[in-house]
């Protein structure tokens, strides 16, 4: 028992120590509020640590569980759409391009998403695979979205964005859950969840969800057609008796889209629609250690393994991701929260080739390794807040990336809160951009130009990581705990962002004469963005809560050896984003047992591939007679017949319609 | 720069931290220290301490438990990283024109010198000296165990969503002499003990 009792001794002392040295970190002095006030305090983890969406330095959005399921949202893609400041456009039935401050395009490249910690991000392609990462969205406590850079604490590739997707502890969702749902467009859905206690302080639950989507919108082509996909898991929560505990995931996953893969062509109609089945398999594991560090400090382990497996005509991919991330907090000063830790990554892949797609280097072996320190200092109690830190992160591509930020929070009155940050972050390039050579697409002959123009698209070694360094300002004012307005203005400054400019043209007579452009990726271009976020929060009874919202992006790019013809990649980056989207959502409950939804969204015109602009509205109707029981119809797009959000990135594609669908969902827990 | 709690709250840590101390050397097992404790996660505490100033403002003790001209005393039950919280939100803050004065209690410690006692999830609240006749003390008993409010105290935290709401047993407070005004009534959950 001896070494016990020193070691506990030594922990008091540095309890003792560590413990006295605190500071309140926090603009709002909650002894101000009153009652009513207090009890509307909501309570997020943005940044790593606990946090109101008031006093944040960052521009911050949350929805909840049940924001989610009033959404009609059946998967992670459409829950995203009521996130103020993330623009989500369906591509087809099963492919979107989700974004946030511009580059919107179906690679997300610029987004990092995280579930329960555990990073979605593909080192293969960017961006995180929307449709594969299913998810019961009954158990979602919240998507917690940070808008612009997050880098200083999660590193590469959280450039524009940080998506971060928290689960309920197993606690939480104790009994059973069972929905049914059926519609036109979605022609099933059951999910299905068992939580149980095992003893006091150990919860379990385990669950499945199968989805069968039906085609989608209407289009002349065959290319995707309907897609199915599958989610067991199960998630265990055990706390330990001092604080903290311990949480274990694992998952399995399963998806399959039917149809055909539109590849292009070089002899007329210059594409080819390849009967193809999809399909990706994988798994997930992942735990999650929490133990309390000389009593007010934390220390917090996460460990991930995941396995996914993708065929398909165009070109699979095997791959095994490990990562490990330590946060340690600590408040060694007066008036200081330093949140430090390292994160580890290592991806091993095999790319699969097929006729239109190979690799320089199918197999690969990608490692990120880095720290991140961030020290929040309390300058002004009460008043003034800057948050100082950074992330030094190795990898694989691009070698040693620094990626800090700078924040400072102040208190102007009690209602209203002005915040700045600086900040700058870099986007890795992926295996794909560095290995493929691609059949990218063919331009028809046209006026002048008689032959057919097959564009190949070659990746590079010597590709960069692209940067931003990114300045945002931002004001809250709360007048009461029912109406909020939160406005957010960001200027970046983008510098090595991937172009694709032309390389060589050839002539090449084989099967019939056409011209053979090559297109080779280069860190040609650099520019702006700048833009604005507004939101405004509304409950004028108890039982009418109203959100809306503006997100407003313009972006310009340039290149930096100017080629002849302008580089078409410009317009793909820029032309996919609105200029202005509105979002407007009334969540109302006229009757105990009647809830009524109605969502509107404007969006703009989009420039690059030219789509006008349109408005939609969702509403959702809902009778729940019994706390266990509910019914309710959802309709989407009910205004609007048909309209295009975004085309695939790839010449001469056509952009798919879609138009209004409803479902009827059955929801019981017991 | 190191040292920025007053040297009288100080003291009391260093009291008993030391206690805890002596114990965990004394005894032949490891007890529940302060060492041990649970993190707070200081946001949460923060707001939890908003909640105990209002319970001081919106309750009426009896005028022998609260002479004119005294603080208000506040416990909290062993564990230092939610006392440091709640005694650095509540530091130099006055209400009622009263000065507030937060103490760290040990389980074993009595509480009848103590206004209002917060209970943390954490702390041993069964090991807790509550002398027979507590209610007659006249202390505000708060807690944020499950359904605290129904068995044990007075007052207990709940989490509703991503909020924190509370809970009042209205009997309970009345046993030990206290009024909660309607304001902190009208606001809190309502729960009764079930009848004996």
């Amino acid at each position: 028992m001896k070494p016990l009792r020193v070691t506990l001794s030594v922990t008091s002392l540095l309890t003792f120590l560590f413990g006295l040295n605190l500071s309140l970190a926090q603009t709002t002095d909650y002894t101000e509020l009153s009652l009513e006030e207090l009890s509307a305090v909501r309570i997020f983890t943005l940044g790593r640590k606990q946090a109101t969406l008031f006093d944040t330095p960052n521009a911050a959005a949350v929805v909840t569980g049940e924001d989610l399921h009033r959404a009609g949202a059946l998967d992670l893609a459409e829950a995203l759409r009521i996130v103020p400041g993330v623009q989500v456009s369906r591509i087809d039935s099963f492919n979107y391009g989700i974004s946030i401050r511009g580059f919107n395009d179906p690679r997300s490249s610029k987004l990092l998403v995280l579930m329960d910690g555990r990073s979605l991000y593909s080192t293969t392609s960017t961006g995180a695979y929307w449709n594969y990462h299913e998810l019961m969205l009954e158990d979602v406590d919240r998507i917690e979205v940070l808008r612009g850079p997050g880098a200083s604490l999660w590193g590469a590739n959280a450039m524009n964005g940080v998506v971060n997707i928290v689960t309920k502890p197993a606690d939480a969702t104790l009994g059973t859950l069972f929905t049914v749902a059926t519609g036109d467009e979605l022609e099933t859905s059951i999910g299905l969840r068992e939580g149980l206690r095992i003893n006091q302080a150990t919860a379990l639950r385990v669950y499945a969800k199968f989805q069968d989507h039906g085609n989608y919108g209407v289009t002349t082509d065959t290319s995707s057609g309907g897609w199915s996909n599958s989610l067991v898991g199960t998630r265990l929560d055990w706390q330990r008796p001092g604080g903290g505990g311990l949480t274990v995931i694992g998952e399995a996953r399963s998806l399959r889209v039917k149809g055909a893969t539109i590849f292009p062509a070089i002899i007329p109609p210059y594409y080819v629609a390849v009967p193809d089945v999809q399909r990706t398999r994988g798994g997930n594991l992942s735990a999650h250690w929490v133990q309390p560090l000389f009593g007010n400090g934390e220390v917090s382990v996460l460990g991930t393994y995941e396995l996914i497996n993708s065929t398909k005509v165009a070109a699979g991919e095997d791959r095994s991701t490990y990562g490990l991330d330590l946060q340690v907090t600590l408040h060694p000063w007066s008036r200081h929260e330093i949140i430090t830790g390292a994160t580890f990554r290592k991806d091993t892949d095999e790319l699969t080739e097929s006729d239109w797609v190979t690799y320089h280097e199918p197999h690969g072996r990608t490692y990120f390794t880095g720290v991140f320190v961030q020290d929040e200092i309390t300058v002004l109690p009460d008043r003034l807040l800057v948050t100082a830190g950074s992330k030094f992160e190795r990898n694989t591509f691009t070698g040693w990336e620094t990626q800090p930020s700078l924040r400072a929070i102040l208190r102007t009155t009690k209602t209203q809160r002005s915040w700045i940050g600086l900040s700058r972050a870099i986007r890795t390039p992926s295996r794909e951009e560095r290995e493929i050579r691609t059949f990218g697409g063919v331009w028809p002959p046209q006026p002048g130009i008689p032959l057919p123009i097959a564009v190949y698209a070659t990746g590079s070694h010597t590709l960069d990581s692209e940067h931003v360094t990114a300045f945002e300002f931002g004001h809250r004012y709360e007048p009461n705990p029912s109406l909020s307005f939160d406005l957010a203005l960001f200027y970046n400054r983008y510098t090595d962002l991937r172009a694709t400019p032309i390389a060589g043209m050839n002539l090449i007579f084989t099967p019939v004469p056409h011209v053979q452009q090559e297109v080779l990726a280069t860190n040609n271009l650099y520019g702006s963005a700048r833009g604005a976020d507004f939101t405004v929060r509304w409950q004028p009874i108890s039982s009418l809560k109203i959100e809306g919202s503006l997100a407003a992006v313009s972006t310009v790019l340039h290149e930096y050896v100017p080629g002849n013809p302008p580089d078409l990649s410009i317009e793909g980056l820029t032309g996919a984003t609105p200029k202005h989207e509105y979002k407007l959502r009334f969540a109302w409950d006229p009757l105990p047992a009647w809830s009524f939804d109605v969502s509107g969204h404007r969006i703009d015109r989009l420039p690059g591939p030219k789509l006008p602009a349109y408005t939609g509205l969702d509403a959702r109707i809902a009778w729940h007679p019994r706390d266990y029981f509910e019914i309710d119809l959802v309709g989407r797009e009910l205004l609007d017949p048909m309209h295009g959000e975004l085309s695939k990135n790839f010449i001469g594609a056509e952009v798919r319609e879609t138009s209004r669908s409803f479902f009827l969902r059955l929801t019981y827990r017991h | 720069m190191l040292l920025t709690l007053p040297t009288l709250l100080a003291g009391r840590i260093r009291r008993g931290v030391a206690t805890a101390l002596i114990l965990g050397l004394l005894a032949g097992e490891v007890t529940v220290s302060a060492a041990t404790s649970d993190t707070a996660p200081r946001l949460e505490y923060q707001v939890k301490a908003g909640y105990l100033f209002n319970f001081l403002r919106f309750t009426d003790w009896p005028p022998q438990a609260l002479p004119a001209g005294a603080p208000y005393r506040i416990g909290v039950v062993e564990d230092a990283s939610t006392y440091n919280i709640i005694a650095e939100t509540l530091r130099g803050k006055t209400v009622n024109d009263r000065a507030i004065e937060v103490v760290y209690l040990n389980s074993r410690d009595p509480i009848r010198s103590c206004h209002l006692v917060f209970i943390p999830r954490s702390a041993d609240a069964a090991s807790l000296q509550l002398s027979p006749n507590a209610e007659q003390e006249s202390t505000l008993l708060v807690g944020e165990t499950a359904d605290y409010a129904l068995h044990d105290g007075m007052i207990g935290f709940v989490q509703r969503g991503h909020n924190i709401r509370f809970q009042v047993n209205l009997s309970a407070a009345q046993h030990a002499g206290l009024k909660l005004s309607s304001r902190l009534a009208s606001l809190a959950e309502i729960v009764r003990s079930p009848s004996p």
